[in-house]
């Protein structure tokens, strides 16, 4: 008979996994926030200035700083209207002073302020959740949650600032600047002027956590006992699943399938409890909800429901949802590069239950090494951005004439790509590159080494922002030991002919002498901060947002290995979370942390993020990232690639296009 | 990977017959099973193949039926318990059936693997309250349906009955062919004035 006794703890190791994987929610809450007292410039927005109607007194209330940081802000101040008389000059004229409402308030007010923002809009749970047992905050598509988001958006007029201690000065100086280069105080989401790449803006996070650890990645050991290996596996940072509609998983960075099925069934519940309209809202409720993120202690989780995939990134590192979400975005391009959208579409399709591990081959590798890269954490996914090898415009002509004269007619595009940083490419009028697509390309390259035996490679592949229905075929040799040549075409039978091509293009480098400098760019990496008259910087991520690249310099001699990198990476995260953050336009951050200081600024046009080391006072901190500014400005030419070398422009006769519409592929 | 998923009523011995086929392992303490369960039962052999099973056990309860759809989606086998103690939980086998199929609706609603298992058979003969031969009846009249008579308690049968049960998951996994195709065409139109792609 039954005996019926009242529940016991659990002892099974199964089942304590998928406890701790849904252990109770803690909502993120203001005390979660509180790592923002660490940023004492202000973070503003620009509606405060330009906000017609709005009464601007005259009289300044005066505000004084708190004394203990005033002579550094002072310092500040001073360091921006440099920048200010060069490129802001006519806005000066038409200048008032801002009202000090907000700036009034005191800091501990006004972080609060900002917590409560960002707390509402993840808190945002709905009834489903309920139905699972200890159900974590989650956070949703549905149009009743974003009701609720754009409820706080509106409730919360005051332009959340971090903190309002910096001089009246420096953000007024800021704000002309900032109004200068987007006068209608416009969100992010701007207009693109680079014809070569394509881009999608990146996701605005919403938060920002306490948890801010930079102890390396935990690497799972030898030991076997499985559980240790269970506790391993739990203590990882970060953790990225792909799992059918069905709950099969499809791939996993750590872990065996036996840990991980587990996993997958949890999710998947969560996700699929999130399709179907809740009967309450049956009627009302047409477009099915969907779930996006939840958090459980400081581990947040990231959920992207792809029909008929579901994707999660896990993190303990911080991360926000928008960061994770990037994150998320480049693995499902990686998935799909290798079997295209259509393909699993298909397989799925009045199958549920199928493997889609059957398919995946040799792609795991792929998926592998990016899911190692981003946990470690690759500026270029941060930034949704890709990277150019900096050359001089004569170089980099000589190059795409190069590439130009060797091309041939079932050619899409090429590219010359040095050690994760793009040479030089050449595409089709019209046709345009997405960093996404340019980042499966550089990550299959460049982050494991399948192709690194100098042999030729002819391998289909899809990419998906450019067509996701179908495959492109690419025939790819590292013609140098970290260089490769990249000649991706939609004729499956081009082999011969791409092959052919490649030997005309080597044999004109030869001929423009253009390997010297490739060379050379692979043996110095990048360049030094002392190069460029800022040797106090340590190190910097800038990204040009219209032209989608970023550049850097060496981590050298700064941050010489792996751990130094991966927390540099991860004050980057932290920086480019807070700049992100909803519902401001002005984005100039100063952050004090360990060993380091950091200034962030983001504009309509450009985002920069400086690291020094603690000793730096911050005027010499805002004036090193004044000269970056500048110097990128004065290297754009050669530190971005702005259109590529359109294969159509530069033999533009009237035969070389009757030759291509004659040749129009259809594979 | 193979998913299977098991229902029954509340106390038949679903979360029992999982735990003895998976860790051997088996307890009189009862603990209902809250939503769901996962378990995990690597290399099992099926003939020559090594095969993963993801175990999918459910709770009775009415208020997790709305897991439902989700649920039972993609499952390449169900299987359904009851103990043979209890009359009135091999009635409810018909309607789990039901519920699955519509729940899951499957492809081929005929040809879905289902096992019967009749549990508890280790009690004593008097407190028997449904005869095999019955059982048998219901399997036979749903199309055939293997039945087995398990203790998880005992350990009897549990393994003859997974061994049934992947096998079947796997015919059912595999029983479409699917085309990898990479042929999906990619029509690129290069000209002068628009350089559009696809179609
Ligand atoms: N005598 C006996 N008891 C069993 C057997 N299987 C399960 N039980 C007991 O029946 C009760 C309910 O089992 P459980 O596996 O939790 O049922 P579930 O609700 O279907 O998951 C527990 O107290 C088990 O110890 C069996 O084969 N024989
Ligand atoms: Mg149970």
């Amino acid at each position: 008979m039954a005996v019926f006794s009242p529940p016991q703890v659990l002892d099974d190791r199964q089942q304590l996994a998928v406890t701790a994987a849904t252990e109770p929610p803690v909502l993120v809450n203001e005390a979660s926030l509180a790592v923002v007292d660490d940023y004492i410039l202000s973070q503003e927005s620009i509606e405060q200035f330009s906000r017609p109607g709005s009464p601007v007194p005259l009289e300044r209330t005066a505000t004084l700083p708190p004394p203990q940081i005033a002579p550094d802000l002072v310092g500040l101040s001073k360091a921006f209207p440099i920048r200010l008389q060069s490129r802001a000059t006519t806005a000066l004229s038409s200048y008032s002073a801002p009202s000090n409402a907000t700036s009034a308030g005191s800091a501990p007010n006004s972080v609060a302020s900002t917590a409560t923002n960002s707390a509402l809009s993840t808190a945002v749970s709905t009834s489903p959740a309920s139905s699972v047992s200890s159900a974590p905050t989650v956070n949703t598509d549905s149009k009743k949650s974003l009701k609720l988001i754009s409820k706080t958006k509106s409730r919360s007029r005051i332009p959340p600032a971090i903190s309002s201690v910096g001089s009246p000065d420096i953000k007024s100086l800021l704000g002309k600047i900032l109004k200068n280069y987007d006068p209608f105080g416009r969100p992010y989401t701007s207009t693109y002027n680079n014809a070569f790449i394509d881009a999608d803006m990146d996701d605005d996070s919403i938060t920002v956590f306490d948890d801010y650890s930079v102890d390396a990645e935990s690497t799972g050991g030898d030991q076997d006992d499985e559980d240790g290996e269970m506790d391993r596996f739990l203590a990882q940072k970060k953790q990225y699943f792909i799992l059918s509609f069905a709950g099969k998983p499809i791939f996993s960075m750590h872990g065996s399938d036996d840990l991980i099925s587990a996993h997958m069934g949890i999710i998947q519940a969560l996700a699929a409890g999130f399709e179907q309209p809740s009967e309450e809202n049956f009627a009302t409720e047409t477009v099915p909800d969907q779930l996006r993120f939840f958090t459980a202690g400081t581990t947040t989780f990231a959920v992207s429901v792809e029909d008929p995939l579901i994707l999660v990134a896990i993190s303990k590192l911080g991360e926000t949802e928008g960061q994770l979400r990037t994150q998320l975005d480049a693995l499902h391009t990686q998935l799909l590069s290798a079997l295209t959208k259509a393909q699993i579409v298909k397989v799925f399709k009045g199958r549920t239950n199928f493997d889609l591990r059957k398919l995946l081959g040799g792609a795991e590798t792929f998926l592998r090494a990016l899911t190692r890269e981003m946990a470690f954490g690759s500026p270029a996914i941060l930034l949704n951005a890709i990277e150019c090898v900096r050359l001089r415009n004569s170089v980099r002509d000589r190059i795409n004439l190069a590439l130009l004269k060797g091309r041939t007619a079932s050619l899409l595009y090429g590219l010359v790509v040095a050690d994760g940083r793009l040479v030089s490419v050449i595409r089709p009028k019209k046709h345009s590159l997405h960093p996404p697509d340019l980042q499966v390309i550089f990550s299959m390259l460049f982050h494991n080494n399948t192709f690194h035996d100098g042999r030729e490679h002819w391998i289909p592949i899809c990419l998906p922002k450019f067509n996701n229905r179908g495959f492109l075929h690419a025939y790819i040799v590292f013609f140098r030991p970290k260089v490769a040549l990249v000649l991706i075409s939609a004729n499956k039978d081009s082999f011969y002919e791409l092959r052919k091509s490649k030997e005309d293009i080597l044999e004109n480098f030869e001929q423009e002498n253009c390997f010297a400098p490739i060379d050379l760019a692979v043996k110095l990496v990048r360049y030094r901060t002392a190069d460029i008259g800022v040797p106090a910087i340590q190190h910097f991520l800038y990204k040009s947002r219209g032209n989608v690249q970023f550049t850097m310099p060496n981590f050298e001699p700064h941050f010489p290995d792996r751990k130094s990198q991966h927390e540099l990476m991860l004050l980057y995260r932290r920086l480019h979370a807070a700049i992100h953050t909803r519902h401001t336009h002005l984005k100039v951050l100063y952050v004090s942390r360990g060993n380091w200081v950091a200034l962030a600024w983001a504009t309509h046009s450009f985002e920069v993020y400086c690291v020094a080391g603690a000793a730096t006072s911050k005027a010499t901190l805002a004036q090193g990232m004044d000269t970056i500014i500048a110097w990128v400005k004065r290297e754009e030419s050669r530190l971005f690639i702005s259109n590529g070398a359109v294969s159509g422009l530069s033999f533009s006769t009237k035969e070389f296009f009757s030759s291509l519409t004659s040749l129009a592929i259809y594979t | 990977m193979l998913k299977v998923i098991i229902l029954g009523d509340s106390g038949v011995g679903k979360t029992s017959l999982m735990q003895q086929y998976v860790s051997k392992k088996f307890s009189n303490q009862y603990k209902a099973t809250i939503g769901a369960d996962f378990l995990t039962k690597q290399d099992v052999r099926v003939d020559d193949r090594n095969v993963t099973m993801q175990l999918w056990d459910t709770a009775g309860q009415e208020r997790f039926q709305s897991l439902g759809v989700a649920f039972y989606r993609g499952a390449d086998c169900c299987v359904l318990v009851y103990d043979v103690n209890n009359a009135k939980s091999f009635e409810a086998l018909d309607s789990w059936r039901d519920e699955f199929l519509i729940q899951a609706s499957p492809r081929d609603p005929e040809s879905f693997p289902f096992v019967v298992l009749g549990n508890k058979i280790d009690v004593e003969e008097s407190k028997r309250a449904v005869s095999q031969k019955r059982a048998l009846a219901f399997c036979q009249a749903k199309g055939n349906i293997p039945y087995f008579e398990t203790s998880a308690k005992e350990a009897i049968n549990v393994d003859q009955a997974f061994e049934v049960i992947a096998r079947n998951a796997l015919v059912q996994e595999e029983s479409e062919e699917y085309s990898s195709d990479f042929s999906d065409p990619i029509n690129i139109h290069l000209d002068n004035d628009r350089g559009g792609c696809c179609s």
